[in-house]
């Protein structure tokens, strides 16, 4: 049954330290090949969710499996499915950008095929001859670049990302997405990412699942959204839901 | 106006940052506590030296000789010996000297001008304690110096001429079944501190380091993309902990190697006194020769188990931090924990027995000297005891930082609220 969706998530629970609960029965699935986007405000689990299925931290109690694979049990067998992106990931300063990639990317693959993942990530870098220079001197939107296209270029079959275009500016947002949909649309990668940018999802996802104090409190395409909120875009269906939600 | 700002501004940064306050209060314990231990290794020193008792093997004959040494020996409080089994007297006193034959004969020709007096001194272990056990020859030097100036004035009215003659000692020192010239043992305590310091400077810093260079690749935010990588959490673990051991071995080396140059730069020969004729500072030839090839490989072993001890223990610490403040909090406690068993053990001593062999080994800092005392000794089978107990932490130690990389809190960081700090919201 797990082996039918990407990602299959059920009564999901995690809980901090002091009782401070990060999710509370979180349940939503993603198809394969599809782009599916968590949003909700901030604190309301979103990185916490995904840090789960990148088998980070463990879930206190509940199911999630990533391709029919139970991400508790076998976590090594996930970090081969799938990439993640965290929040603001950055890159060792001291390293160029060149031996970064390189670094990575020889975590995942050997020999030819990782000459060839290399010069892609390369290619999506877009650092031109600034990729042989020092990471410290890079700006916060060439880093997050930087980072993203390590994690692209290993193809996973599940890519998580964490607000993937945070602190970018419109020019590399821009990029960025048309780079998550290319790796979406060409190479068949499903993809999870979280993100504050109602444009963006929009943009970028088929369905969405809308998560407030660690539930998800509305899932579906963005249009049956806008239709079943009578709202203009993902914003107002955003606004009204959370509204809603917190009455 | 603004300045008043700035500076509320900054004094408040450091006052909240649990690193300096943990400084302070370990800055005050730490040497509150240094300054007892040394008090009261002190006193023990000057009790010893107050209340050791002399064995004297006693070669000459005459009458001159005899009063001297009663006249010593009152000086003293009674606490000379006459002995005459170096071995049996070694066991009881601890200190055995012997009378030359030619003593009185010495002390009367107008062609002798020093005397010297061959001398055995036992110790168990290098300590303030034991340094003051030599010093106890010092003494006893000047009061048969005295002695022999009051008796020859008042009550044989010799010539004053002859009160011009040196006294001095050929000590050696037993340690175990090893005898030590004293300069040698000079040498290799002096030494023995050295490299006892930087050992615990190289192994203090290898922790702070692992816990540093952690807490940097948190705040650089390339930690979590790299535990999504498909690779097992004991590969980086293992990464960490050898890249930290080869980076403090060079370090350490290039201590060593100018604790070295600085001991060869030094002066060749020690300076004469009553208890150590001049005699060659062979330095660390000395300390090479004693402990051998054996001895050397042995410390190596050591050093480098330590480093992997404390890079374990850094990586353990350095998963529990967020960021660089809760490194520094993290950092103090086992800088000064690890610097603090240094000086531990060199005010009081390493004695050599089961107990301290299985400490020492868990304790790790403290292991490369105690190994070349034990080699010294001839107790193999604490080197034996100590590499075991120091192993079974070190296997321990990494066991428990591949666990806790595993754990949910290598990835959030341990955080300290005020709540549980202070006692107060």
């Amino acid at each position: 049954m797990y082996d039918n969706y990407a990602v299959y998530v059920e009564n999901l629970v995690k809980i901090y330290g002091k009782g401070n609960v990060g999710i509370d029965g979180l349940s939503f699935t993603i198809n394969p090949g599809e782009v599916y986007g968590l949003i909700g405000p901030n604190g309301s689990g979103k990185t916490t969710t995904l840090r789960i299925l990148a088998t980070l931290i463990k879930p206190t109690s509940g199911k999630a499996f990533i391709f029919g694979v139970d991400v508790t049990k076998d976590p090594l067998r996930i970090r081969k499915m799938i990439n993640y992106l965290p929040e603001e990931a950055g890159a060792y300063r001291d390293l160029t950008g060149m031996d970064f990639i390189k670094f990575m990317l020889a975590l995942r693959f050997r020999g030819e095929e990782l000459n060839k993942a290399i010069d892609e990530a390369v290619q999506i870098s877009d650092l031109g001859p600034k990729v042989f220079k020092p990471i410290r001197g890079y700006s916060k939107g060439m880093k997050r670049i930087l980072a993203l296209s390590v994690v692209l270029a290993s193809k996973p079959k599940l890519l998580i990302l964490d607000e993937p275009t945070t602190g970018l500016d419109v020019e590399k947002s821009l990029y960025v997405r048309n780079l998550i949909r290319k790796y979406n649309q060409e190479y068949g990668v499903t993809v999870l990412l979280s993100s504050h940018n109602m444009l963006e999802v929009e943009y970028l996802c088929q369905r969405v699942g809308m998560i407030y104090k660690g539930r998800i409190i509305a899932e579906g395409s963005i249009e049956d959204l806008k239709t079943k909120t009578n709202s203009r875009n993902l914003e107002e269906v955003f606004i009204k839901i959370t509204r809603e939600a917190s009455y | 106006m603004a300045f008043k700002h700035i500076l509320m501004r900054e004094i408040k940064a450091f006052i909240k940052n649990p690193a300096f306050i943990l400084m302070i209060v370990l800055m005050v314990v730490f040497y509150g506590g240094l300054g007892q231990l040394f008090s009261h290794a002190s006193q023990e020193a000057v009790k010893e030296a107050l209340t050791q008792n002399i064995g004297i093997i006693l070669l000459d004959e005459n009458d001159l000789a005899k009063e001297i040494l009663i006249y010593a020996n009152k000086t003293l409080g009674g606490r000379i010996f006459c002995v005459s089994n170096m071995s049996d007297a070694l066991n009881k006193y601890g200190i055995v000297i012997i009378i030359p034959e030619n003593f009185t004969e010495s002390l009367l020709s107008n062609k002798t001008f020093v005397i010297s007096f061959n001398s055995t001194v036992a110790i168990d272990r290098f300590s303030l304690t034991a340094s003051a056990k030599t010093a106890i020859l010092e003494i006893f030097i000047n009061t048969i110096q005295d002695a022999y100036r009051n008796i020859i004035i008042s009550k044989y009215g010799l010539d004053p001429s002859l009160l011009n003659k040196k006294l001095t000692s050929n000590t050696i020192v037993k340690i175990g079944e090893n005898y030590l010239s004293m300069g040698e043992f000079n040498t290799i305590a002096s030494i023995g501190m050295s490299f006892l310091m930087i050992l615990a400077i190289v192994i203090a810093i290898n922790a702070s380091n692992a816990v540093n260079f952690m807490a940097i690749e948190k705040v650089e935010k390339a930690f979590e993309l790299l535990l999504a990588q498909p690779i097992p959490r004991r590969t980086i673990v293992l990464g960490k902990l050898v890249a930290s051991v080869i980076a403090s071995i060079i370090m350490g080396g290039a201590y060593i190697i100018g604790l070295l140059l600085m001991i060869g730069g030094m002066s060749s020969e020690f300076p004469a006194t009553s208890t150590s004729v001049s005699e060659p500072n062979s330095g660390v030839n000395a300390l090479i020769q004693l402990i051998g090839t054996n001895g050397i490989i042995l410390m190596a072993v050591s050093l480098v188990l330590g480093l992997i001890y404390t890079g374990a223990l850094g990586i353990i610490l350095g998963s529990l931090v967020s960021d660089q403040r809760m490194a520094g909090v993290m950092v103090a406690p086992v800088m000064f924990l690890f610097m603090g068993l240094a000086f531990t053990s060199f005010i009081m001593g390493l004695e050599l027995n089961t107990i301290t062999s299985i400490w020492v080994g868990a304790t790790i800092v403290n292991l490369p000297i105690y190994i070349v005392y034990a080699l010294m000794s001839g107790s193999y089978e604490l080197i034996l005891v100590a590499y075991g107990s120091a192993a079974i932490c070190t296997i321990t130690l990494i066991g428990l930082a591949v666990w806790i990389f595993n754990k949910d809190i290598v990835v959030l960081g341990l955080r300290f609220e005020k709540k549980s700090l202070l006692g107060r919201k």
